[in-house]
C-alpha cells in the first residue's frame, strides 16, 4: 500500500517530540517502544501493517487539543484510533505519524432520558451505551456487527451501519452533537441536544470523514424506546433471484423490516456448520425478516411477508417460536465471518452497495469473478439496503493470492459502481478502497470534497493516506483560474 | 429591474455561473423563489432560478430512491410518490405563505437548501437525513456530484449535509436524489386539552419515550385554538396533540394505549381531521398572515433540546409575550408587537442549549441583526473556509447566511 513519503526530518526528532508529548500526557501515555508498538500496527484491515513512530493516549480534552497543536506545530502527521476494529484500514499507522489513541476517553458523562440522548466519551463502546439505557427500556439503534468492541468515537469517524439501519439509520441519523479538536488545537462543539444544525451541518460532513477532519473528544447520540415485540422469519429459496424478489416485493407493499439479510448457498453451508442455527442446507438463498413495533403492527406485519415469501416459491419458511429461537437465527448470520475463518485461512470482507433489483445480476457477476480470480468466494448483505458483504476466501501465506484477492475485491467494487452502486456501504474508504475512489468520482468531484478537507486541515497533517489516492495541496485547490473581466465563454449574455 | 438566469440543463447552469464569475456579479440563488424572505437579504441584481431544472428522472418504488431535476416542485415529487403508496418521510413543510408566497410552489431543491422537515421529524429526522445524493455547480463554475442513489453510502464526505441547508451558498443544485418510504396506511391523533405548558410538554416527552412510536408531538396554546377542529373550548389552556401513523388498526390501537397512559381529558381526530391539523403545524400556518402584520411582527424558530420546551415558552410569554406554537422540538415564536426582542429570543434559546433563527423580519432588521445564530470563532471560522473554497468570488448568494 502506497502511502505519504516519511518525512526524515520528523523521523529524527522523534527524541525530542518524545520528551514534548510526555509534558502533556504523563505516566504511560505516550508509547515510543517498538514491543508495545506493535499492538498499534494494524486495526481490523489485518492484510496492512506499519508501526507508528509514537503512540499517544490522552485522557482529556485539553491534553488533546495541546498534542494536535503540538503536532501542528512541528509538521507531524496525526493518525487517530478508536478501538481499531474498521474494516478500511482508516486507523493503518504511520511510519512518521503519532497515533493518537482515545481508548482512556471510556466514560459515559449524562444520560439524559428527559431529551432522548445520551453524552458520552468517544472511546465508550457502541453495545455500552445501550447496556447503560437498557433498564429503562431504551437502546443506541445502529448495531455494526463489532458493536461489543467498536468505539462511538470510530462509529463517528466511519459513519458505521450495521443490521438495523434500513428502519432506523446510520450513525449520522443518530447523533445530535460532538466535541471535535481541529489538527490546530481548536476545540469545536458542534450540535448539543437539540436536532437541527445551525450553520452549515458540520456535524454532518465530519460524520463519516475517517478522521481526516478532526478527533472526536465527546459525543451525543440519540437513544430510543426498545420496541415492544421483534420476530423474525427464516426464509428459504430455490434461487437467489426468488429471494431477491421477496426482498423488493416486501418493501414495494410499504413494510420496513428492522433487518433484512441474505445469504447464498455457500454462507448458509459455512454458518450452518459452525453455528447449527437450523437453516436449510437445500436454499440456494436464505433470508432473516425481522419486524419489530407493536405486538399487533408486527402480527400483522409477519403474515405479510410470509404470504409473500410463499408467493415468491419460498421453499422453507419459519418464523421464530421464541426468543430463543430467534436468537439462533441470527447466529447463524451473525457467525458467518469466524465461519469463513475456519474454511480459509484468511478472507476478505467487501462492502459495496447496489440498487437492490440488481442483486441478481451482481451475483452472477460475482460468481465469474470468482472464476475468473480462481478464488472462493460467499456472499451475506443487508438484503434491504443493497449493502453487499462478499467474503473473498485467500491464503495470505501465498503472496499471489493477496494480490488476487484484493484485485478481485476491487473488481466486486467496480461492479457495484457501474450499476448504479457505490464502493462502501459502512466501512468506509480508508486504504482499502482509496484508489478505487476514481471509479466513482471524477476528479472535479474529488477536489470538491478535498476542499472540505482544506477547510479543516490545511497542512494536511491529519490522516493522510487515506480517503483520496491523491492529495491536492491545498494552495493549488484554492485557485480559481478565471480572470475579472476576461471571459472564458465570450457568447455568454452579461449581466 | 432585476435580471433573471433560468438554465434548462446543468451546462447552461455551469454557463450562467461562470458568466457570473467574469462579470463579477453576484446572484440571488433560488427555487421557485417562495422563501427569499428566509435568511440575510442578499444584495445581488440578479436572480439564477433553478426551477427550469426540473422533471423526475429515475423512480424506482422498491428501491426507495427518487431522482429528480432540483428544481422540480415538491407538489409533483410528492404527487409521483403518492400514485405509489409513498411519500418523503422527513414531511417537508410549505414555508412559501409565511413570506406571501402561494401555497404548493416550492422545489425540492428549495426545501432540501434549506433543510426543512415537518412534524414527522420526531419520528424519521430531517430533511438532511433522507439527501442521498446530487449534481451541483460550485460558486466555482464547475459541475460535481456527491453521495450516490442508494440508500447507504459511505463512500467520500458526506457532502449531501454540507449542502442541506446550505441555501445555495455553496453550489447551485442541478439534480438531487432523495429516500423514499411507504406512506403510512391510516392516520390518527390524539387531543389532550386543557393542560398547562409544562403539563403538556411533559405528556409529549412521555409519548416521545414510550414504545409506541408517535410520528407527531405538538403542543397548541389557546390563541391558536383555531387551528383545531371545533368542539374544543378555546379557553381550555394549550392542547398536546400526539400522532400516530401505521396500519389502521395499529394506529387506533397506539392511540388508545396513549390515551389510557396519559389519562385526562382527551379527544381523537381521525383521517381528514389528522391530515389538515398536521400539515397546519408542519406549515406554520398560523403565522402566514396578511402582509401588514408580517412587517411588524417577526418570526422566530427555536431548535430546542426537547424537555427544555416548557421553561422557554414560559420565559419568552413573560417577557416580550407573543404567539408560540411547539412542534416536536421545534418552537415557533412570534413576539407581541415588538422587533426589538431578538436578544431576548436568542438569549432564551441559547440557555435551553438550543438555537433561535429569525426565520422572517423586515428585510431591515434581518440585515441589521441577522438571520442564523452565532456559532464561535472556530466553527465560523471553518464556515467561512468552506464558502470561500466552493464559492470564491462570492457570486452565489453572499451574505445570505452570514450570522
Amino acid at each position: 500500500m502506497r502511502m505519504p513519503e516519511p518525512d526524515a526530518a520528523v523521523i529524527a526528532a522523534r527524541a525530542d517530540l518524545v520528551q514534548a508529548l510526555r509534558a502533556i500526557v504523563p505516566g504511560e501515555g505516550v508509547i515510543e517502544s517498538e514491543r508495545e508498538l506493535l499492538a498499534y500496527e494494524t486495526d481490523g484491515l489485518t492484510a496492512y501493517r506499519e508501526l507508528p513512530m509514537l503512540v499517544v493516549l490522552p485522557e482529556t480534552t485539553e491534553q488533546v487539543a495541546a498534542v494536535l497543536r503540538l503536532c501542528h506545530g512541528r509538521g507531524v502527521k496525526i493518525v487517530p484510533r478508536g478501538a481499531g476494529t474498521g474494516l478500511s484500514g482508516g486507523a493503518l499507522p504511520l511510519r512518521d505519524g503519532v497515533t493518537l489513541g482515545l481508548g482512556r476517553f471510556n466514560r459515559i458523562l449524562e444520560i439524559d432520558y428527559d431529551n432522548l440522548c445520551v453524552v458520552t466519551q468517544p472511546g465508550v463502546t457502541n453495545l455500552a451505551i445501550t447496556r447503560a439505557v437498557e433498564d429503562r427500556g431504551f437502546y443506541y439503534a445502529p448495531d455494526p456487527s463489532s458493536q461489543i468492541a467498536c468505539s462511538i468515537g470510530g462509529n463517528v469517524a466511519e459513519n458505521s451501519g450495521g443490521v438495523h439501519c434500513l428502519k432506523y439509520g446510520v450513525t449520522t441519523n443518530n447523533i445530535t452533537g460532538v466535541e471535535l479538536v481541529t489538527m490546530a488545537g481548536d476545540v469545536l462543539r458542534i450540535g448539543g441536544r437539540h436536532p437541527d444544525p445551525t450553520g452549515y451541518d458540520l456535524l454532518g460532513v465530519i460524520t463519516g470523514s475517517e478522521g481526516l477532519l478532526g478527533v472526536i473528544t465527546e459525543v451525543t447520540v440519540k437513544i430510543r424506546p426498545k420496541p415492544e415485540c421483534t420476530r423474525a422469519a427464516l426464509l428459504g429459496f430455490p434461487t437467489i433471484r426468488a429471494g431477491a424478489t421477496c426482498v423488493s416485493r416486501v418493501i414495494s407493499e410499504g413494510i420496513i423490516p428492522a433487518g433484512m439479510e441474505m445469504m447464498d448457498k455457500f454462507a448458509i453451508e459455512a454458518a450452518e456448520a459452525f453455528a447449527h442455527a437450523g437453516y436449510p442446507l437445500d436454499a440456494e438463498s436464505l433470508l432473516i425478516v425481522e419486524l419489530d413495533g407493536t405486538v399487533s403492527e408486527v402480527a400483522d406485519g409477519m403474515a405479510r411477508v410470509i404470504a409473500i415469501a410463499r408467493e415468491c416459491d419460498a421453499t422453507h419458511v419459519r418464523e421464530n417460536a421464541d426468543e430463543a429461537e430467534r436468537e439462533r437465527f441470527w447466529s447463524g448470520r451473525k457467525s458467518a465471518f469466524p465461519a469463513m475463518g475456519r474454511l480459509s485461512p484468511d478472507y476478505i470482507c467487501m462492502d459495496g452497495t447496489i440498487p437492490r433489483g440488481r442483486l441478481p445480476d451482481v451475483l452472477d457477476g460475482i460468481t465469474a469473478l470468482s472464476k475468473q480470480h480462481g478464488l472462493r468466494v460467499a456472499n451475506v448483505f443487508h438484503a434491504g439496503d443493497g449493502n453487499l458483504h462478499p467474503l473473498i476466501l485467500y491464503d495470505a501465506n501465498d503472496s499471489d493470492q493477496l494480490e488476487r484477492a484484493e484485485a478481485f475485491g476491487a473488481d466486486i467494487l467496480k461492479l457495484c459502481v457501474a450499476e448504479g452502486g457505490v464502493l462502501s456501504g459502512e466501512h468506509g474508504i480508508g486504504v482499502e478502497k482509496r484508489d478505487l475512489m476514481p471509479a466513482m468520482f471524477n476528479d472535479t468531484d474529488l477536489k470538491h470534497q478535498q476542499r472540505l478537507k482544506c477547510a479543516f486541515d490545511p497542512d494536511g497533517l491529519l490522516n493522510p493516506g487515506k480517503m483520496f489516492p491523491e492529495l491536492h495541496r491545498c494552495a493549488e485547490l484554492g485557485k480559481m483560474h478565471v480572470h475579472h473581466g476576461k471571459l472564458p465563454f465570450p457568447h455568454l449574455p452579461r449581466f | 429591474m432585476d435580471a433573471q438566469v433560468r438554465p434548462a440543463d446543468e451546462s447552461e447552469l455551469v454557463d450562467a455561473i461562470l458568466g457570473l464569475v467574469a462579470a463579477g456579479t453576484p446572484a440571488q440563488v433560488s427555487g421557485a423563489g417562495t422563501k427569499r424572505g428566509f435568511g440575510r437579504p442578499v444584495n445581488a441584481a440578479v436572480t439564477l432560478r433553478l426551477d427550469g431544472l426540473a422533471g423526475i428522472e429515475a423512480y424506482a418504488p422498491d428501491e426507495l430512491t427518487l431522482t429528480c431535476g432540483a428544481g422540480t416542485s415538491l407538489a409533483t415529487v410528492e404527487a409521483h410518490l403518492r400514485e405509489h403508496g409513498q411519500e418523503l418521510a422527513f414531511e417537508p413543510p410549505d414555508l412559501g405563505p409565511l413570506y406571501g408566497a402561494p401555497p404548493g410552489a416550492a422545489t425540492i431543491g428549495g426545501v432540501l437548501g434549506c433543510n426543512l422537515a415537518g412534524s414527522r421529524r420526531v419520528r424519521a429526522g430531517g430533511a438532511r437525513d433522507h439527501f442521498l445524493g446530487f449534481r451541483a455547480v460550485s460558486g466555482r463554475g464547475e459541475a460535481f456530484k456527491a453521495g450516490g442513489h442508494v440508500v447507504k453510502n459511505v463512500s467520500g464526505y458526506d457532502l449531501c449535509k454540507l449542502l442541506a441547508g446550505s441555501f445555495g451558498t455553496l453550489a447551485a443544485l442541478s439534480e438531487v436524489t432523495v429516500k423514499v418510504l411507504p406512506r403510512a396506511e391510516r392516520t390518527a391523533t390524539l387531543l389532550l386539552p386543557g393542560r398547562t405548558v409544562p403539563d403538556a410538554v411533559r405528556l409529549l416527552i412521555a409519548a416521545w419515550q414510550s414504545r409506541l412510536e408517535p410520528s407527531g408531538l405538538c403542543c397548541v396554546p389557546a390563541d391558536l385554538a383555531p387551528l383545531l377542529p371545533a368542539g374544543l373550548p378555546a379557553d381550555a389552556g394549550c392542547v398536546a396533540a400526539v400522532r400516530f401513523e401505521g396500519p389502521a388498526e395499529s394506529a387506533r390501537d397506539r392511540t388508545d394505549r396513549t390515551r389510557d397512559a396519559l389519562g385526562g381529558a382527551s379527544q381523537q381526530l381521525g383521517e381528514a381531521e389528522s391530515g389538515a391539523f398536521w400539515k397546519a403545524v408542519t406549515d406554520a400556518a398560523p403565522f402566514a398572515e396578511a402582509a401588514a402584520v408580517r412587517a411588524a411582527r417577526p418570526l422566530w424558530r427555536l431548535s430546542l433540546p426537547p424537555a427544555s420546551a416548557a421553561g422557554v415558552i414560559q420565559r419568552l410569554v413573560a417577557r416580550p409575550g407573543g404567539s408560540w406554537l411547539l412542534d416536536g422540538s421545534m418552537l415557533w415564536f412570534a413576539p407581541a408587537g415588538d422587533t426589538s426582542a431578538g436578544n431576548i429570543v436568542r438569549a432564551a434559546a441559547a440557555g435551553a442549549g438550543g438555537a433561535a433563527t429569525l426565520l422572517r423580519a423586515p428585510d431591515s432588521v434581518r440585515a441589521a441583526e441577522g438571520v442564523f445564530p452565532r456559532q464561535g470563532a472556530g466553527i465560523e471560522r471553518i464556515a467561512a473556509e468552506i464558502r470561500s473554497a466552493f464559492d470564491p468570488e462570492g457570486v452565489l448568494n453572499p451574505g445570505r447566511m452570514t450570522a
